[in-house]
Parts: structure tokens; sequence; C-alpha cells
């Protein structure tokens, strides 16, 4: 009989146990933080994970806070350059509580704190860039892009403030989007197009103008080539006249004879095969037709 | 007579007893199974590519690099004593900064793309770009414990360095002559922020997707593309050109100097022959100037009377009147008679 009774009991006992040690205990696990109030009054501050006895509520709460870094994307803003530019610009921020109790009090959790966060980065942004020029942001000197310095700038601002108001730690921040106004666009597009234009025409013309140039070296060195070797021919046929003038010499021991000779050979080439010649009875050796015989000296 | 009414209620009551203690004792075994299950649950399995940690109330187990629990089979306390946490440490992810354009239908407008999506590049163009960042999980710790939205810090620092490395490569480095620079000053930017905001993660490669002028100015650009591809064909044209000219000079050249050349040989050679033959019939001449003469001359008329188609002989007549005798020869075709009054045969 007693044996019956223990069990049941004892069950019952166990589970109330159990269900009052949760009461009392908390887990804090890895990348959490928490703040303990005792009556709403913040009183210990949890770092480090693992298990912690407490009052059960009404009497002590736990705040709970994840302590881990969380990223933020800012809002997508217009925004002045120090030259009047527009331009809009969103930023994103690496941030985590630093200060769970200071959090617990200023802020509350996180969508408040991204919402203060925001407001703070917005502001800073704003007068940071209104102190630069739009050719720190976009230029094709690499010297004169000022980002690093920029950025470093509104983290710089930022960081101090947001400990000291809502105890969160700025790890690190950037720009992740900038553009030009919508209205701006079709200006840049427009500009775009003309410039393409002109370079488009300028290549034509530097292809046509080069071309033309190439011909015409190419036409005027053949000129000259071609004039030198005229040149040469000449030289060359002059020295062959000369030559043969040399040889003429010869005939003048008996020009008489050489312009026989000379008849005779052309006398020869002039009579071809199609020929008809009429030849008078006096020349020999057709004189013999006449009966002409040799007479003796 | 007392022993009857007690005698039943004992009969049952002993049944009873029997019955709960059977059913206790049943309730002891299920409860030790029970017990027995609840903890073989806190058996888990860490597969080949992830990594784990355990959280024993709340505290990851070990110290240091023994934190992180490899692959295989182990065991811990039951939730919620115990809590198990992993994450893929192998796996290639991807972020990418914007989904890629579609590619657009040829002859059709082309994709339509919002003011905010163009980038600026250095020389305030604009242009679409999408960019991709591939990574692997390397420290897990850092990873789980440190970051609470990891893949977004990624993300934000992809577009980060694009627009802040687009910024200083003037539209046409950034779209054609210089993508690699482009792609390598990216990833190089990205390596840096990702090892310093710590967030635990290696970078593979940071790929440029696509990239192309804004769809309103595409055709624009497309015919500097034309265009500079004109400049290359006329330029090599001309080119051509030249070259044809200098082969054909160089021919031209080379043939009127050989005329030339052939010119001279033959002349000079002609009158060195005439001269030789000259000499040699001037010694002759000298002694017997008249037989020379002569002899030479009847020589050439028979040489050139044997090739031609007919000969005439003209016979002066006493009376003044021409005399036609017809030379027969070997090979003669008798051709049409002289003018003037003469004989044939």
């Amino acid at each position: 009989m007693a044996k019956r009774n223990y069990w049941m009991p004892a069950l019952g006992l166990l589970l109330l146990a159990l269900f009052a040690l949760t009461q009392v205990m908390a887990i804090l696990r890895e990348g959490e933080t928490a703040v303990l109030t005792t009556f709403e009054q913040p009183r210990r501050v949890l770092e480090r994970p693992g298990l912690y006895f407490r009052w059960p509520w009404p009497v002590q709460r736990l705040y709970r806070f994840d302590a881990r870094v969380r990223v933020l994307e800012g809002t997508f803003e217009q925004t002045l350059t120090r030259d009047g530019k527009n331009i809009v610009v969103m930023l994103f921020a690496g941030w985590r509580v630093r200060d769970p109790l200071r959090f617990l009090e200023r802020v509350g959790g996180a969508a408040q704190a991204e919402q203060n966060l925001n407001g703070l980065i917005s502001n800073y942004k704003n007068a940071v860039l209104g102190r630069r020029p739009f050719a720190a942001l976009v230029n094709t000197d690499p010297a004169a892009l000022k980002f690093d310095e920029i950025e470093s700038e509104i983290l710089a601002a930022v960081q101090p403030e947001a400990r000291e108001r809502y105890g969160v730690e700025v790890e690190f921040l950037g720009i992740r989007k900038l553009a030009l106004p919508e209205a701006i666009t079709e200006k840049v597009f427009e500009r775009m197009r003309a410039e393409r234009k002109e370079a488009a025409e300028r290549y034509r013309a530097e292809g046509e103008g080069e071309a033309i140039a190439i011909r015409a070296e190419a036409d005027s060195r053949r000129d000259q080539r071609l004039a030198a070797a005229d040149a040469e021919a000449r030289r060359i046929r002059a020295a062959g006249d000369a030559a043969a003038a040399e040889f003429f010499q010869t005939f003048e021991k008996d020009p008489e004879l050489a312009i026989f000779l000379r008849k005779l050979e052309v006398l020869y080439e002039t009579l071809g095969t199609n020929a008809t010649v009429v030849i008078g009875a006096d020349t020999p050796p057709f004189d013999l037709l006449r009966g002409a015989l040799p007479q003796k000296p | 007579m007392t022993e009857k009414p007690v005698k039943a209620p004992e009969t049952g009551a002993a049944a009873l007893v029997e019955a709960l203690d059977t059913s206790f004792r049943l309730l002891r075994w299920a409860l030790a199974g029970l017990l027995g299950v609840y903890l073989l649950s806190g058996l888990f399995v860490v597969r080949q590519q992830e990594r784990a940690f355990v959280l024993v109330f709340g505290r990851a187990q070990g110290i240091g690099d023994e934190r992180v629990r490899p692959p295989g089979l182990h065991w811990t306390l039951p939730r919620p004593f115990a809590e198990i946490r992993r994450v893929e440490t192998e796996r290639v992810r991807v972020v990418m900064t914007a989904a890629p354009l579609p590619a657009p239908e040829p002859g059709g407008p082309g994709p339509t793309v919002a003011w905010d999506e163009y980038l600026l590049a250095g020389d305030a163009n604009l242009l679409h770009a999408v960019w991709a960042l591939r990574y692997t999980v390397r420290d897990p710790a850092a990873w789980l414990f440190g970051f609470e939205n990891p893949d977004a810090a990624l993300r934000n620092e992809l577009a980060h360095a694009v627009i802040r490395t687009t910024a200083r490569f003037a539209v046409d480095a950034a779209l054609r002559t210089d993508v690699e620079s482009l792609r390598a000053a990216v990833e190089e930017t990205v390596r840096r922020r990702v090892a310093a905001i710590g967030v635990g993660a290696q970078v593979e490669r940071v790929d440029l997707v696509s990239a192309a002028p804004p769809p309103p100015v595409a055709a624009a650009f497309d015919s500097v593309v034309q265009s500079e591809q004109e400049r290359s064909r006329l330029i090599g044209e001309a080119r051509a050109y030249a070259a044809r000219v200098e082969n054909e000079t160089t021919g031209a050249a080379a043939r009127l100097r050989s005329e030339a050349e052939a010119y001279r040989r033959r002349l000079v050679a002609e009158v060195a022959a005439e001269a030789d033959y000259f000499t040699a019939v001037y010694a002759r001449y000298l002694a017997q100037p008249e037989v020379i003469a002569q002899t030479l001359h009847q020589e050439t008329l028979r040489r050139a009377l044997r090739r031609v188609a007919g000969v005439y002989y003209l016979r002066p007549s006493p009376d003044g009147k021409q005399e036609l005798r017809l030379w027969l020869g070997p090979r003669r075709q008798p051709s049409a008679p002289a003018e003037g009054a003469g004989e044939r045969r």
C-alpha cells in the first residue's frame, strides 16, 4: 500500500520540481546577452553564455538581446554635395549591443535601435557628403576618390553618439548604393549618346584620313621609284650608245664602204617573202642577160 | 457468519491490488524505456559538409578549435539541456548584386532597367552590371555567433566594393577595354573588407556576371564599335593597296632596268659584230675595191631574190619601151602582171 502511493505523488512532485526549476533558471546562449531586473530595476548584466539562477517573475525579469553584429541597410535618400550635385545614397552598417543596460533603458529592442541608428547615420551622411564635391565619389583619377575618408568620417561621427545614446557599437559602415536622381538620368543618357556619336565620327574620320595618307604615300613612293628606275634605264641605254659609238670609230676608216655595207643590209632586210621586185636590165647580174661580158681593164 | 461479507471485498481488493501492481510495474518499465529513448535522442550526426557546435546550457562545449564538431556521430545531453547549432562549411554560396537581366529579344526593345539600378562610372556615365560573390564559411564560430545576418553582410560588402571600384573606371574601360582590371579590383576590395569585418567567410571568387550600357544608349555604343571596325577596315585596305603598289613598282622598275640592259647588250653586240665584219671586209676591200664591192652586191641580190615572191626583169628596148622578163624559180606562183607593157612567159 505504501508502495502504491509512492509512485504517483513522487511523479507529481518531480514534475512540479521541474516546472519550478524552469522558473528560476535562465540559459544564456552563445551570441546572446541579457539584463536581469529586480522589480524592473536593472540589477545585473549577463554576458557570458551558461546557466544562471534567478527569482521568478514578478520578482525578477530577464530581458534578452542578440549580442551579435547585425547588418542594417539604411534608407535610399537624396543628398547634396558641396558643389550642388544631387545624388541618391544608401549606406549600410554593422552594429551590436555594447552596453546592455543602456540599450535596455534607451532603446529596448533591435527594431527600435535600427530606426534610431538610421536617423543618426542619415544626419552625419548628409553633413559629411555636403562637405565633399561630387568628384570625391565619382572620378577616373583614383587619387581624387575619397570613399575611405568619407566613410571613416561618417563612422567616426556616428560611433561616439551611438555608444553614448543607445549603448550600441557601430563596427563598420559603407556606401552600398549610389545613384543619380531619376530626372538626371535621362540627361546623362543624352550626354552619353552625344559623346558616342562624336567618338564614332572621329573614328570614321581618322580611318579615312589615315587611309588616304597611306595611299598617297604609296603612290608617291611608286612615282619616286619609277623615276629612279627610268633614270637608271636611261643611263644604261646611254652607256650602251656610248659603247656602240666607240665601235663606230672603226667605220671612220672608210665611211663610204660602211654606208655601202649598210645599204646592202637594208636591201636584204626589206625584201621580204611577199615582195615583188622589178629590176632593170642594167642591174648586175641581170646585165648578163643583155650580154655583158667582163672587160679587160 | 462474519466471514462472508469480509471475504468478498478481500477477493476484489486483492485483484485490484494485483492489477495495480502489474500496471505500476509496467509503468516503471515504460518510464525506464522512455528515459532510455530520451537519452538516445542526444545522438546526432554531423554530415560531411557540415560542422556543428554543442551548446550545453547555452555555452559552446570545448575550448577554441575543439568547440567545432567534425563530421560523424556524436552524443550530447538531449534538449533542453543541450542545443546543436550547425553550419555548412564546404558548400560554395553565392550572393549577387541583382538578378541578371534577361537577354533582349533581337529587334525588340531592350530590358527595362529602373533608374536606381544603374552604376556610376568614373566619367559620370551610367552602366548596368550584375556581380556575384562566391564564398564558403571558413570560421563557423564567427559565422554563427559573431553575426546575426552574415549573408547580408556579404551582400552589402559586395555592393559596396562594386560601387566604389566602378566609380573610378571610365565607362568604356568598365564595359570593354579594362574589364579584368575592374573585376580584380572589386575582388581585392571584397577580400580585404570581408577579412576586416571578421564574418568568418572565405572569398572564393568575385565574378562580373553581366555588364552593359544602359538600354537607351546601347545603340550609340554599338555604333562606336562599328566605326572603330570601319576605321580598321579602311586602314587595312589602304595598307593592302600600298603593299600591292610596292610589289608592282618593284616589278616595273626591274623591268625598265632589264629592258635597258637588254638594249645595251644587243646594241653593243650588234655594233661589235658589224665592226668586226667591216674590219674583215675592209682588209680585202683595200686590196681590190671594185671586185669586192661587186661581189658583195651580187651576193646580196642573190640571197634577197631567193626569198621574194616574184621578180620582174625590165629590159629597155632601143625604142624606149620596157620589156618584162619573168624569172622562173623553184617555188613560184605567178602573181598579177606589172603595169605597163611587158612580156610574160
